[in-house]
């Protein structure tokens, strides 16, 4: 409870445009983000890059004093569309560079396969990661989300800017089909 | 088993693999943000006001209970007030008479209490405790002490609205002998059978009792009503007839018809006697004693009418014989041939300013002394 206070707290102060609380969000919200980030492109460099961009967008709404109702939501929000035209600018610009990543297995399986060689991992929290994978990127954000990054029902439904009906459908789905591939009965 | 995914889930978080970032990444990440941030952030934070962070904390309470509590509370005060407001209103309009300004809100609850009963029946039953209302609407205004204008019109809105349900009444039970002919419903005719005629008694009473001025003004109306709710008794009648027929029922409804129409026979007897003395003593008065407009009749047209209430009498004992033989179907149709005969008589008469619109127990109309004559069939 205590801690909740705090937050809130500190977005208050964030909105009004405090400089050092904002440094305090950002120490409590870049791993969230940058997770969020890295399962959507499957890069470190794009994550990093990403994640950058959204606490500098973050900045700039809070500046500029347009209205925040709910700052948790709002800066997934601006995450989540990050990616949207990160993905839009490169199909523009890579079209050529596409077609051969299509006949060559995706990089990112790589960089992850470089990490797991490093860390002695269960073979339970690799399939799961493997899973989580292959799952639709819909599915995938919302388990991440909810369960990774912990967001309320309210809260993912304001990121989706779905119903919280809708949100609780598609978790629900999300696991079953998590719950196929890596193999629970 | 979801739960063992979703704690394997939750552990993936710290894990490297599932995209944590470096230390290093962070803080060198941090450090160029705030040097982005830095030429923006000091002018406006100064705001902050000598509170310090209770600033922040009496912010942060206000628009916790604005939305959370007092946002709640005033909802849920609109509903009760709301609910509260509907209830004081339904009950005013419930004392409400016509010409009031709630009666239409009285109306418009009961149009939505029929609305909502699917049961023709039921339907019925609702529209002769309506009638009921309407009724007791009408002698409220009666009592009303003042005799103005409004009260005149008070009284001719509520004996049209009477007549209008009576409409109703008629309609529903036409559609429910379309639908029907069994036990229940011929309880239901009977039903009918009875509010029509202690209507018909009751708006006798009322008009009785009104001022001589008044009792002209609404006499047209009363006239009305009068004639369609002995239409509405004469149609339920017919139907129990009918009813009673075809079912070849019991000896108990048989005998509860012929007395109905018994009942009317003695009633247009009355009738038929009242007109015929009237007419006697309008043939033996002198021209300068007369009064009544029933008296500029000429001598030729007095004879005629006394000739046309003879033959009515004359149907009228013929529909006694058939009663006496149980052809009930027969005997109302010389009952009809009779009142037909006396609407002949009614249309005759002139207009009479001092006029006396129903008779004793019959749920017929008064004939001679009509101003304007009604057909009743």
């Amino acid at each position: 409870m205590r801690n909740r206070l705090a937050e809130q707290i500190l977005f208050l102060k964030v909105k009004n445009k405090d400089k050092e609380a904002f440094g305090k969000f950002y120490d409590l919200y870049i791993s969230r983000i940058y997770r969020f980030i890295f399962f959507k492109v499957n890069s470190v460099s794009d994550a990093q890059d990403l994640t950058s961009e959204v606490f500098l967008k973050l900045w700039q709404y809070i500046r500029d004093g347009k209205k925040i109702e709910n700052l948790n939501a709002f800066i997934y929000m601006i995450a989540r569309n990050s990616v949207i035209d990160f993905y839009r600018q490169r199909s523009r610009r890579d079209e050529k560079e596409e077609l051969i990543e299509e006949n060559n297995p995706p990089r990112i399986i790589d960089e992850r396969n470089d990490l797991a060689s490093q860390q002695a991992i269960s073979s339970e929290v690799s399939a799961m990661l493997k899973g989580l994978e292959n799952l639709k990127d819909e599915y995938k954000e919302v388990i991440v989300l909810r369960y990774l990054d912990e967001l309320s029902i309210t809260e993912i439904s304001d990121v989706l800017n779905k119903s919280k009906g809708s949100v609780r459908v598609l978790i629900h789905r999300a696991l079953n089909v998590l719950k196929q591939t890596v193999g629970h009965e | 088993m979801s739960k063992k995914l979703i704690q394997q889930l939750k552990q993936l978080k710290n894990l490297d693999l599932a995209g944590t970032p470096k230390d290093s990444w962070i803080a060198s990440n941090r450090e160029v943000l705030m040097n982005q941030i830095k030429p923006q952030a000091t002018s406006k934070v100064s705001k902050k006001s000598f509170l310090g962070d209770n600033f922040y904390y009496v912010r942060f309470f206000s628009e916790f209970f604005g939305s959370r509590v007092l946002r709640p509370v005033g909802v849920f005060c609109m509903v009760v007030f709301a609910f509260l407001g509907y209830n004081a209103v339904a009950t005013m309009a419930t004392a409400s008479i016509p010409g009031d300004a709630l009666y239409s809100v009285k109306t418009a609850g009961e149009n939505m209490q029929l609305s909502l009963t699917f049961s023709d029946d039921k339907k019925v039953e609702l529209q002769l405790n309506f009638l009921t209302r309407r009724t007791d609407e009408l002698q409220k205004i009666v009592k009303q002490a003042d005799n103005s204008t409004s009260k005149k019109a008070k009284i001719a809105q509520a004996v049209k609205k009477i007549t209008s349900d009576v409409n109703t009444v008629k309609a529903s039970m036409a559609k429910i002998s379309m639908a029907s002919i069994s036990p229940s419903a011929v309880a239901v005719d009977k039903k009918v059978y009875d509010t029509t005629i202690k209507l018909g008694e009751s708006l006798t009473a009322v008009h009785e009792g009104l001022s001589p001025d008044m009792k002209q003004d609404v006499a047209q109306d009363m006239r009305t009503a009068l004639a369609t709710t002995d239409s509405a008794g004469t149609q339920m009648l017919t139907m129990i007839v009918k009813t009673t027929e075809v079912k070849g029922t019991a000896v108990d409804s048989n005998s509860d018809v012929a007395k109905m129409i018994s009942e009317r026979i003695v009633a247009l007897e009355a009738d038929i006697k009242e007109t015929t003395e009237k007419l006697n003593s309008v043939a033996t008065s002198t021209p300068d004693t007369t009064t009544s407009t029933v008296d500029a009749l000429k001598p030729s047209e007095i004879t005629d009418m006394k000739d046309r209430l003879k033959k009515a009498q004359t149907s009228l004992d013929e529909a006694k014989i058939l009663l006496d033989k149980k052809q009930f179907d027969e005997a109302l149709k010389k009952i009809q041939e009779c009142k037909d005969i006396m609407n002949g008589v009614i249309n005759q008469t002139p207009v009479d300013n001092d006029i006396d619109v129903g008779t004793s127990t019959s749920s017929t109309v008064s004939v001679v002394s009509s101003s304007t004559p009604t057909n009743y069939k």
